[in-house]
């Protein structure tokens, strides 16, 4: 984790999210603060249908807010247009998700390949980068298999893989081990915190399960929109 | 329209309607057995509007265009009908001399009879129930001109009518407004009709010159212009109107009748159905039959004819159309897969609560019914506007190389056809439906709960062993058959069925699927692109007919779609090392070539389809551009003469109505010599010479001939033409033999002038047109139909050479036997009717066989060079003998027009499959925007923009059309350069030449149609939220 003295990579002052289905109205953030310093990383927590997975989609500009102010890296969101959030993203962040989300009609090493060919690096370097990369994760022999033909821990290991190819400064993971069992989980979970431990990347966890929210450095409580109570866990 | 394929229409649509019937009472017991089941599929219906009304598109295609075929088959019986009532008026039957009666056999066939007839007959019509009237008549081809105007015309019709019945036959008005009053002529008077009076620029009172016979010009005034005639042909231009006593008397034919015209009660239709009933009653009575006459059942014949003619175009729209039907129908099935992908997971969840396979089935099955129902009414409906179009564009085209503008083509349509379309429709959407049901209603419940692929089997089920068998048996089956038989088509389509069987039996042993899959492919390739000397090497005899166009474009198509379709890596490596360098194109071109490469099944399907429309188009194109050379060689098509001079009738010698009243090529002033009439007239010093003589031709040709093969005791003779040449055209043409006995062979050729020669000097030889000897390759749109052919075992026009064959020909009119000996057969030069489709010999030989002198029917004149308006020139030279002329090079010139503009509808027509291929990009590609939704939510979450997954979904369907293009073309192409060079085995003037921008064209124009289809789901796929994305599940 950085000092003091650097400014915090993440910061979300008073956001609101309102979905409008046409016959209700669910208010999903209502007014949220959050600040996270470069290197730190942070879990989410609450019950179902609490806003942590839209507070997570708002701040890695997946989504966009109806008020308050996101900036990440001192760069306003809200000042960014589509391509250039879009840019922003293929570089500075990496996402990993509950259900995966690989392409399943790519190998492993080519959906670990994406988002290096996606921000420009030439085809031959991004085939090195990503076996790199698996070998990392501990799955450079199953680079040419599809993710029908991995199981859920190794898929989950190469959407990791994808999300740190780039070298992002940001890993937002929505429930990485929410489809894992306890093995696969402690395996992904140690995996996440010798990366964010080598590389001093941030990592913003959204996770139901205590024992993910105990391996991070804070951990964040949602209730209805709102973030009720915050801890650290290594204090 | 009345046939279809030989079966007729009634029982055709009466099957369709109790398949219909079926279809509904399924429909109808799924909604009583299982509501819950019929009520998910009518909700699934309306759930995602825009890709239902896209599946309702895709659907009716294949409708459509049967239904444009059938609307272009009714409108040209509608039009033919319409012409004949125009023509007829009242008539529908009449009394005439019966040439084939017994009652002439070995006496001369009259043509005339006489007047004590009638008064026989009279009574017998008078007393019958259906007849409304009967009139005798004279009825006779004059020339005539009008010295007024200096108007002339060859196609007229002098009829003499009795005064007092022709009135309640037919009341004509003059153009004055009064009654025509044949009784109040005087003997030098006649009424002309309207538009012969236009034609002749005639007024009242002008007096007419008639060429009644040798030397015989009349001078007749017109008393009236009548709005209207009594008989009238299609080519007659003119028709003079006069009484009975009258025009016997000018035609020196006292006491005579040619004809007693017959009008049945009520209307054109209503009397024309009454026809059959009054041919029962009174066709046999003795006063007709013991005369040797007939009563000839005219409308009804034009009707038939009417009918065929119909029948004949749908047929061959709808055979040009079998690759569109077929691509259809594979869309119907691509469209009922992609429906089941996407259910896969309540499928897997409907199963799970307790849902049966059968329930699943009639699901599908009840969902498929509604959409046939829809998508088949609609696609009737617009299949009566592209038919409509359709005739319209034939239309034109018809009408730049018709003769006259005498007949027009209206576009009509009757209920029955529109309603044979919807049902052919909806039910074979209906079957599709149904097996694709069937198929994917086969799933393991926890795969598709958890969507997860199927497996790829290590061998395949005992199933495919025992279809692998199945199709082997078969396949060996048919090449003995087909090899046995001759036939190409059925031993190609074994030696193709057989490997394939061969293939599933290996995949149940645990061959890899991959490589069986392309070793098809490739064998099917190779065997459909061997060059035809491999196959003439293994049988020299093939015989192969228009269906080996589809077997062999299905099976091409097929393979190559194996070939590319198993070898996607190699297809992925080349996008990504040429496309894939271009940085930031990379991960764009790999998303959209790894998509379709995956989903192999669909992919293949959408590709087949479109590269068997590609390739359709291109062979059709390809090979009529290839054969419209043979225009080219003037010389060969018209043996060297430029204007032909014949009499009336001879547009169209195999149709009997044309012969109806007036005997066709029986003139009152024949030709006897037409070099001295050429020698004698200044005004035809044009015309060329040989030897200081004129330059021309002359043919005797007897249109009431039958014929046989020599020795063939107890066959029939059948109708044929016999044609005396005269040595004039002997020594002046230049048409060439096909086949000729060896001691004419030139080379790889015929020494036609030699054989010519034998025809002079050797009495009793002939030659034949080659109509009259059946061909291996019977690519020919028509034929003689049942009339004489040289039907010797082992004769075909594309052999080598042939031996002497004896036949047997019958004058009937004399009821002469002439014994002849076949030494050629003449070239075969596009169906140009300027030889009339006859048996040839010498008029030595005919004048020393028959007792009777056969007048001159066609005249050929060859003219120098530069000579302008030769034809009109001949034509008023020959005016006494009632002679109309063709420039041949003007005739050929707007055959090759209309043939043109004809090949090109028809090829129009096959590229409406086109818009299936384009319809089933452009539904694979709304159902991909469905179905990766999440997918997209991911790529726009590592950085593709809106701009990247548009571009990326606009990508693989250009993937898609490009590799249907690909495959289509090349085989296409390749399949062309075969069809030619065997076609040069019997065709020299035919060589290979690819029309590069009807075919730029016609790809371009699809590619680029299938881009647009793809655009709107490409843009909806672009505006996806990456948040709102990776939510949806």
């Amino acid at each position: 984790m950085t000092t003091a003295n650097e400014p915090p990579i993440i910061i979300a002052r008073d956001v609101h999210k309102t979905y409008d289905t046409g016959r209700v109205q669910v208010h999903a953030l209502r007014g949220v603060d959050l600040i996270v310093p470069r290197g730190e990383m942070v879990a989410i927590m609450g019950p179902s249908g609490c806003g942590k997975t839209t507070l997570l989609n708002c701040l890695s500009g997946l989504d966009e807010v109806d008020a308050g102010a996101i900036s990440i890296g001192g760069m306003d969101l809200a000042t960014l247009s589509d391509n250039q959030k879009t840019e922003f993203r293929a570089k500075e962040m990496g996402y990993v998700f509950q259900s995966y989300n690989l392409l399943p009609v790519l190998t492993a090493r080519e959906n670990v390949e994406m988002p290096l060919l996606v921000s420009g690096t030439r085809a031959r370097v991004a085939h090195h980068r990503a076996l790199d990369v698996l070998d990392m994760v501990g799955l450079v022999d199953w680079e040419q298999h599809y993710p029908a033909e991995l199981s859920g821990g190794q898929q989950q290991r190469v959407a990791i893989a994808r999300a740190l190819v780039n070298q992002p400064q940001i890993i937002w993971a929505d429930e990485p081990t929410g489809n894992l069992d306890s093995g696969s989980s402690k395996d992904v979970m140690d995996l996440l915190c010798r990366m964010n431990r080598e590389n001093e990347q941030t990592f913003v966890l959204v996770t139901h399960a205590e024992s993910v929210a105990s391996r991070a450095h804070r951990t964040v409580q949602m209730r209805d929109g709102c973030i009720v109570s915050e801890h650290n866990n290594h204090s | 329209m009345e046939e279809l394929y030989g079966a007729p229409m009634s029982v055709i649509a009466l099957v369709l309607a109790a398949m219909f019937a079926v279809m509904i009472a399924t429909l109808a017991f799924i909604l009583l057995r299982n509501p819950i089941v019929f009520r998910l599929a009518w909700r699934n219906v309306p759930r995602r509007r825009a890709q239902s009304i896209l599946i309702v598109v895709g659907l009716m295609l294949a409708t459509v265009i049967i239904s444009s075929a059938f609307t272009t088959g009714d409108s040209i019986s509608f039009s033919i009908r319409r012409s004949a009532t125009d023509n007829l008026r009242s008539l529908d039957q009449f009394v005439r001399v019966d040439s084939d009666s017994p009652v002439w056999e070995g006496r001369s066939v009259p043509d005339e009879f006489p007047e004590s007839v009638f008064d026989e007959l009279a009574p017998i019509f008078e007393s019958d129930p259906d007849v409304e009237s009967a009139v005798p008549a004279l009825i006779s081809n004059v020339s005539v001109v009008n010295p007024r105007s200096r108007q002339f015309e060859v196609n007229a019709m002098l009829t003499g009518l009795d005064p007092a019945l022709a009135d309640q036959f037919d009341t004509l008005a003059t153009s004055s407004g009064g009654r025509v009053d044949i009784a109040s002529l005087a003997p030098n008077e006649v009424y002309i009709d309207r538009e012969g009076a236009d034609q002749l620029d005639v007024v009242v009172g002008d007096e007419l010159g008639v060429a009644l016979g040798p030397d015989r010009l009349t001078a007749l005034t017109v008393k009236g212009i009548a709005e209207g005639w009594y008989f009238k042909r299609l080519e007659t231009q003119v028709v003079l109107l006069g009484s009975l006593t009258q025009v016997q008397d000018l035609l020196d034919r006292q006491g005579l009748l040619s004809t007693i015209l017959v009008s049945n009660r009520g209307g054109f239709s209503e009397g024309e159905r009454l026809t059959a009933g009054i041919q029962e009653r009174l066709a046999q009575l003795p006063a007709i039959r013991d005369r040797g006459l007939e009563l000839f059942p005219l409308k009804s014949e034009i009707v038939d004819q009417a009918n065929e003619i119909a029948s004949l175009f749908v047929s061959i729209f709808t055979v040009f159309g079998l690759f569109s039907i077929g691509v259809g129908v594979l869309l119907i099935f691509l469209i009922f897969t992609m429906l089941a992908a996407e259910r896969k997971r309540e499928m897997g969840m409907s199963r799970a609560i307790g849902m049966k396979r059968a329930h699943l089935v009639q699901m599908f099955v009840a969902e498929g019914g509604i959409y046939s129902i829809g998508s088949a009414a609609v696609g009737a409906a617009l299949g009566v506007a592209v038919g409509f179009g359709l005739v319209y564009a034939v239309a034109g085209a018809v009408a730049q190389g018709a003769p006259t503008d005498e007949f027009t083509l209206s576009p009509h349509v009757n209920l029955r056809s529109v309603l044979v379309s919807f049902f052919v429709g909806s039910v074979f959407t209906f079957l599709t439906a149904s097996f694709a049901s069937w198929r994917v209603s086969k799933l393991n419940i926890v795969r598709a709960v958890r969507d997860i692929p199927e497996p790829q089997m290590a061998r395949a089920s005992k199933s495919s062993l025992v279809w692998g068998i199945v199709l082997i048996i078969l396949g060996l089956l048919l090449v003995l058959l087909g090899f046995r038989n001759d036939q190409l088509t059925v031993f190609g389509l074994g030696a193709s069925l057989a490997p394939i069987g061969l293939a599933l039996a290996l995949r149940y042993f645990g061959a890899p699927q991959r490589g069986v899959l392309i070793a098809v492919g490739l064998y099917l390739l190779a065997f459909w692109l061997l060059p035809p000397s491999v196959f003439d090497a293994i049988n020299e005899d093939w015989n192969q007919g228009f269906s080996i166009f589809f077997i062999s474009g299905a099976l091409v198509v097929t393979g190559g779609v194996l070939v590319t379709m198993n070898n996607s890596k190699v297809i992925l490596g080349l996008a990504m090392r040429t496309l894939g360098q271009v940085p930031r194109l990379a991960p764009v071109v790999k998303s959209a070539v790894s998509y379709p490469l995956r989903t192999t099944g669909r992919t293949g399907l959408s590709v087949a389809i479109f590269a068997a429309i590609i390739f359709s188009i291109v062979v059709m194109a390809t090979v009529n551009t290839s054969f419209d050379q043979l225009f080219d060689d003037r010389d060969r098509l018209t043996g060297g003469y430029e204007v032909i001079a014949q009499g009336p009738g001879n547009i169209d010698p195999f149709d009997d109505t044309e012969r109806s009243i007036t005997n066709v090529g029986a003139s009152l002033n024949p030709v006897t010599d037409l070099a001295a009439i050429v020698d004698a007239e200044p005004t035809l010093n044009f015309v060329s010479r040989i030897d200081g003589r004129p330059s021309v031709g002359t043919l005797h040709t007897i249109y009431d001939a039958e014929g046989r093969l020599a020795g063939s005791l107890g066959a029939e003779y059948e109708d044929t033409f016999l044609t005396g040449v005269g040595d004039d055209f002997i020594a002046s043409n230049h048409y060439g033999f096909t086949l000729a006995i060896p001691e004419f062979a030139d080379g790889d050729e015929f020494d036609g002038a030699a054989v010519w020669r034998a025809l002079r000097d050797r009495p009793g030889t002939a030659v034949v047109s080659a109509l009259l000897v059946p061909a291996r390759d019977d690519f020919r749109p028509f034929g003689v139909g049942d009339r004489f052919r040289l039907d010797v075992e082992g004769l075909y026009i594309e052999n080598d050479s042939m031996e002497p064959i004896e036949i047997s020909v019958l004058d009937k009119k004399s009821g002469t036997f002439v014994d002849l000996t076949v030494i050629g057969v003449l070239d075969d030069t596009l169906f140009f009717f300027f030889m009339p489709p006859s048996v040839f010999t010498s008029t030595s030989t005919l004048e020393a066989a028959l007792p009777r002198t056969v007048n001159a029917t066609r005249l050929f004149f060859n003219v120098e060079r530069g000579s302008v308006d030769a034809d009109k020139k001949i034509e008023a030279a020959l005016f006494p003998f009632g002679m109309d002329t063709i420039d041949l090079n003007q005739q050929i010139d707007d055959r090759r027009s209309a043939r043109r503009s004809v090949l090109d509808l028809l090829t129009g027509f096959m590229a409406l499959g086109l818009v299936v291929g384009i319809a089933a990009i452009g539904v694979i590609s709304a159902r991909a925007v469905v179905e990766r939704r999440h997918h997209i939510g991911m790529l726009r979450a590592i950085g593709f923009t809106r701009w990247m997954v548009g571009l990326s979904f606009l990508m693989e369907s250009s993937f898609i059309a490009l590799l249907g293009i690909a495959i289509g073309l090349s085989t296409g192409l390749l399949t062309s350069f075969n069809l030619v060079q065997d076609i040069q085995s019997d065709e020299r003037d035919v060589s290979l030449v690819i029309p590069w921008l009807r075919v730029v064209i016609i790809v371009g124009g699809a590619y680029l149609f299938s881009l647009v289809t793809t655009i709107l789901p490409a843009r909806q796929a672009a505006g996806i939220a990456p948040a709102d994305a990776l939510r949806y599940e």
